[in-house]
């Protein structure tokens, strides 16, 4: 009883915490889609082993005053004047680097996303030795609040071109709900070049991402958009083309389509070898729907499977969902917005809400593991649930 | 090293993508190995520097991590299980409990952390590990200081340093090459030393805080105990024993009187002469009736022709120390409180474990008063029962010729002169009745020889004497310095006359070279050398003795600035800089120092950027057209010189523009015209120079 009471004051304290934290650095690293590192937004102390170097340093400053060995003093100091110089160095390495947030392409819930952070040298130096200026080491991403860790080195080469001095690192990122989201803060973290020091920073690139529905694969309704409500007809997904139908367009022939189609008419005027397209009009006009008593997740994931197929197939389609209604259409463009409404709809979090949650869940096969530490993101994703 | 090339190039290999998240660790883990080989091999290099104080099967364990650490290396073939480690890791411990008595509690640490680092490493495998080694290995380097002090060891262990900190850096930068880590991790020292120099100079140099445990290791100098029978082993040694420095060269006492004053042995076992147990006891007696050792008051009898002088001592593990006969102790300026005794011989609170300053008072005219009364007198007439009989019938018979002490104890010395004693380190052995037959039979032997007899002899015939140990003469390093080597030991007799306590030195009689010219001298005289061997005969020539001359140099410097640089050398240096030293000052001195600490960082890492290096006519040209830009506020930006001088023609007066036109003529004529190469650039540089100051007057007069 009493540790359960703990446990929610403890996670009471540690949201306040968090909130407060996330209100100071709004107000310290305000959110670009690109970022110099400079001097305001990035933060250094010893790490875990720079303590320990600071406090043996200390004991041999001790053990040299007590036996009086000027020597060891002199090597406690030089390890001191060693940690000291680290502390620029460090920083002078991390803050040659500048980063930029690449479009985000949308996911689905089930799959792991990934954004691509472009990291780019700034140029201090001037000189022609700029490649020895160079930051170096290993960066550590993680998404602020969330323990999993993604390792990058810097500076490697790519393919031999030594001038090449943007890299993008590919940082996975993951959601168990659909919906839009605003990202969460990107840790970036460096200890080059002693790994004495650890100079990070969060940094807000005010990207957002949408999170399609799962896709499921199932039966929904197809309404042709032109008839009337009454002439309902029920299709298998797997339904295919068909060919008697209008004439829609010309194309170019491709082998393996039949002679028929040729118009040979314009082979014999030009020589261009053309293909009559035909479109079904019932098939281009429908509606997708589901039945009301469905509920409404499973409708939407089977919506979902359902427009990426249409889409696939390079169909007319709209979408008729409870408050969603999309004239039928086609293209990219169409197909984002309709998986958009799909994702949107009814959605338990608010869509521009600025806190999102990045789950790792077990479930997620297509997901690779970095690091051991996947439990206590388990643990959040609960917290987060509840 | 051509498998670690090979490495390297496997590494930069270019089919690896960049920006691959870490799945590729074999490419990470090339990096690794090569710094835990690094770390292996600086933890072997430690493991030989500190051979007095590890045991042979640590070394040997040691030794066998680091073969591991090869293999593993080499053939990248799989860890010992940790079962393994752990089976031995007990085995260790019985081991280190059971001979740890035996060897010291401070040695015993060492060796536990040496078996720990071993075990350790032969599983390292990670980063928390790897950083865990690394600071011990930083402690190890710090124990090795605890026995080598020399400039070659500092200089050896900062290397170890080094090469531990490129193992930290080349771990930590995953694709930075090798080359690259070396020049980093270079300057990062060389930038270190000088802060940490300014720290050693400004930051307070403590007393020590608590008793640490001292190591049970060989005491070296003086033995406690002399028996004349044994091969002279000092005298073969030509270790420093300790350091004289004088404030000038008129105060250093003439060879003659360099009696370096150490031990007093008053207990004679027919064989062996030993500080007395009666007298450890006196001392701690009369020390706890808290009264005044003698040897505190002879600063007051006689102030006019005293020196002040100070020693460094080399490290001897013991208690006792010495100094010129006969000198007080400046314990208003020594770090180590120095007792004096009643036999006026000096203690140091704590055994000596490291180079000391010592400073001291010397007073050539102050005597020895028999400072305990009847105590001493009784001690100093004891003789062992039934032996060397031969030499106390010719003492009594000294006895019945010479009637005051005096004139017996210069008849002694004179039978040394004159029946043909010869001056020997390598005497025959004298096992029984040592005495009788060095007097009467062998007459050949060294100091203690001679000491241990005239003592007895005078025993015998009733006066009360003693044998005092220490050093004589030293070797002039410089100007104002003494050296003085193990090889300059001595003995020799103190006799009780008129109840003063008056030197004699037998040895002199026999050898007196010994004490002008030192031991090799005396030694040359009879015939013999101090060391033979293929070094002896080089240790003459004369390239050898400049470079050992200027060795010994460096290593006094050292030993002075560096090692005996304490809390007083520290008011010293800071009062010769600011003169006398007040709290406003020392608060002054610690905040400059960290604003110089400052400054240096800001040279470090925001260096000024130095112009380009443009030939000195170009520069002279850029110049005039800044002081054209100050005067007229139109900025050039990346105009061309006719376009730039377009725009500001009208700001102009006559003399400038003509100036100015001419300039840019010049300028595009040395720049851009075809035979730039062919120009006569000090012809160039001087016609610009001439036009330059025609803009300047012109500019100046217009601002007037």
């Amino acid at each position: 009883m009493i540790s359960i009471f703990k446990r929610t004051v403890k996670q009471r304290f540690s949201h306040r915490w968090l909130s407060l934290v996330t209100r100071w650095l709004d107000k310290r690293i305000p959110p670009a889609s690109q970022h110099r590192l400079t001097m305001n937004n990035i933060f250094v102390l010893p790490t875990g082993f720079g303590w320990a170097f600071i406090i043996m340093s200390l004991c041999l400053f001790l053990l040299g005053t007590n036996y009086q060995n000027n020597l060891m003093v002199l090597l406690s100091y030089i390890l001191l004047s060693v940690m000291l110089l680290t502390l620029f160095y460090t920083h002078q390495n991390f803050a040659r680097l500048a980063v930029k947030s690449m479009p985000l392409a949308p996911f689905h819930c089930h799959q792991s996303g990934t954004f691509y952070l472009a990291v780019v040298q700034q140029d201090m130096s001037g000189g022609k030795d700029n490649l020895s200026k160079q930051s170096r080491g290993n960066i550590v991403a993680s998404w602020f609040g969330h323990k999993t860790q993604y390792p990058f080195i810097l500076g490697a080469k790519d393919n031999g071109n030594a001038q090449h001095t943007t890299q993008r690192l590919p940082i996975p990122i993951t959601h168990r709900t659909r919906g839009v989201y605003t990202l969460p803060r990107l840790t970036l973290a460096c200890d080059f070049p002693l790994g004495l020091y650890k100079c990070w920073t969060h940094l807000d690139f005010s990207a957002e991402v949408v999170v399609y529905a799962k896709p499921l694969k199932g039966e929904v309704i197809k309404v042709s958009a032109s008839n009337d409500e009454s002439e309902q007809n029920t299709h298998n997904t797997a339904s295919s083309a068909q060919s008697s139908s209008d004439f829609h367009s010309l194309t170019d022939y491709k082998e393996g389509l039949p002679l028929n189609r040729v118009v040979w008419k314009q082979v014999a005027k030009s020589g261009d070898w053309v293909v009559k397209e035909f479109a079904d009009p019932l098939q281009l006009k429908q509606l997708l729907s589901v039945d009301a008593n469905v509920e409404t997740e499973t409708a939407i994931s089977l919506l979902t499977f359902q427009v990426l197929e249409q889409s696939q197939q390079g169909n007319h389609f709209g979408l008729k969902y409870q408050s969603i209604d999309i004239e039928p259409s086609s293209g990219e463009t169409h197909t984002h917005q309709c998986l958009t409404a799909l994702a949107c709809l009814r959605n338990t979090s608010s869509p521009f809400e600025n806190n999102a949650y990045i789950n790792r869940t077990g479930n997620n096969a297509q997901e690779v593991s970095h690091t051991k530490k996947t439990s206590p993101a388990k643990k959040m994703s609960k917290a987060a649930r509840s | 090293m051509i498998a670690f090339l090979k490495r390297q190039g496997a590494f930069f290999n270019p089919s690896h993508s960049t920006s691959r998240p870490l799945s590729s660790h074999s490419l990470m883990s090339s990096h690794k190995s090569t710094s835990y080989l690094m770390l292996a091999i600086a933890y072997g290099v430690l493991l030989f520097t500190l051979t007095d104080e590890l045991m042979a099967w640590v070394i040997v364990l040691g030794m066998c991590a680091l073969v591991v650490r090869v293999l593993v290396f080499l053939r990248s073939s799989q860890l010992p299980h940790s079962r393994t480690i752990n089976l031995l890791a007990v085995l260790s411990l019985f081991a280190l409990t059971w001979f740890g008595f035996s060897i010291g509690l401070l040695n015993s640490m060492i060796n536990l952390l040496a078996v720990a680092f071993a075990l350790k490493l032969i599983l390292l495998d990670s980063k928390r590990d790897f950083h865990l080694l690394f600071c011990t290995s930083l402690f190890l380097i710090g124990c090795g200081f605890i026995s080598a002090l020399s400039m070659v060891a500092w200089v050896g262990y900062l290397g170890v340093l080094i090469f531990l900190l490129l193992a930290l850096a080349y771990y930590h930068g995953p694709v930075t090459p090798f080359s690259s880590s070396a020049k980093f991790v270079a300057t990062l020292v060389v930038q270190a030393i000088p802060i940490a120099a300014l720290l050693f100079l400004v930051m307070p140099q403590l007393p020590p805080l608590w008793q640490m445990p001292t190591s049970k290791s060989q005491q070296t100098g003086l033995s406690d105990t002399v028996t004349p029978g044994d091969i002279a082993s000092l005298a073969k040694s030509s270790d420093l024993a300790f350091t004289a420095t004088f404030q000038s060269n008129d105060d250093i006492p003439l060879p003659q009187q360099r009696y370096w004053r150490a031990l007093v042995m008053e207990d004679f076992n027919g064989k062996t002469w030993s500080i007395s147990d009666r007298r450890k006891q006196a001392e701690r007696q009369l020390s706890l009736l808290q009264k005044t050792p003698p040897l505190t008051q002879i600063l007051t009898a006689d102030t006019a022709s005293t020196t002040a002088y100070e020693m460094i001592v080399e490290p001897t593990k013991q208690n006792w120390l010495f100094s010129l006969a006969l000198s007080e102790p400046d314990n208003a300026k020594n770090t180590i409180f120095v007792n004096t005794q009643f036999d006026y011989t000096l203690r140091s609170s704590t055994p000596l474990m490291s180079k000391k300053s010592f400073y001291f008072t010397y007073v050539p005219s102050a005597t020895i008063e028999n400072a305990a009364g009847d105590f001493e007198r009784q001690l100093n007439s004891l003789l062992p029962a039934t032996t060397n009989e031969e030499t106390r019938a010719w003492a009594l018979a000294l006895k019945q010729q010479h009637t005051t002490p005096t004139e017996l104890a210069n008849a002694i010395m004179n039978y040394f002169r004159l029946q043909g004693f010869t001056y020997t380190l390598e005497p025959n052995a004298m096992p029984v009745d040592a005495i009788d037959t060095f007097l009467f039979e062998e007459k050949a032997g060294f100091c203690a020889h001679y000491a241990s007899a005239m003592t007895f002899a005078l025993r015998a015939a009733g006066v009360p004497a003693r044998m005092v140990t220490g050093y004589q003469g030293g070797e002039q390093l410089d100007d104002n310095v003494l050296q003085v080597r193990q090889y300059d030991a001595h003995a020799w007799v103190e006799a009780l006359i008129d109840d003063k306590w008056q030197r004699f030195d037998p040895t002199s009689m026999v050898a007196p070279s010994r004490l002008s010219f030192g031991l090799e001298q005396a030694l040359a005289d009879f015939g013999e050398k101090r060391t033979s061997g293929l070094l002896g005969d080089l240790s003459e020539g004369a390239l050898f003795m400049t470079l050992q001359n200027w060795m010994r140099q460096m290593d006094y410097q050292w030993s002075k600035w560096i090692l005996g640089f304490d809390a007083n050398k520290q008011k010293d240096l800071l009062e010769d800089l600011l003169g006398q030293i007040t709290t406003k000052k020392m608060t002054a001195v610690f905040l400059s120092s960290l604003s110089i600490v400052g400054v240096i960082l800001l040279v470090y890492f925001f260096p000024i950027k130095r112009q380009p290096n443009l030939p000195k006519h170009q520069r002279i040209y850029r110049n005039a057209l800044a002081l054209v830009e100050k005067r007229t506020g139109v900025n050039r930006h990346h105009l061309s010189p006719q376009q730039y001088l377009e725009q500001v023609d009208s700001y102009l007066t006559h003399d400038t523009k003509a100036s100015l036109h001419s300039m840019t003529a010049l300028f595009n004529e040395s720049v851009y015209s075809a035979e730039s190469d062919n120009l006569d650039k000090s012809h160039l540089t001087s016609m610009m120079k001439k036009h330059f100051d025609t803009v300047k007057k012109s500019i100046r007069q217009q601002n007037a």
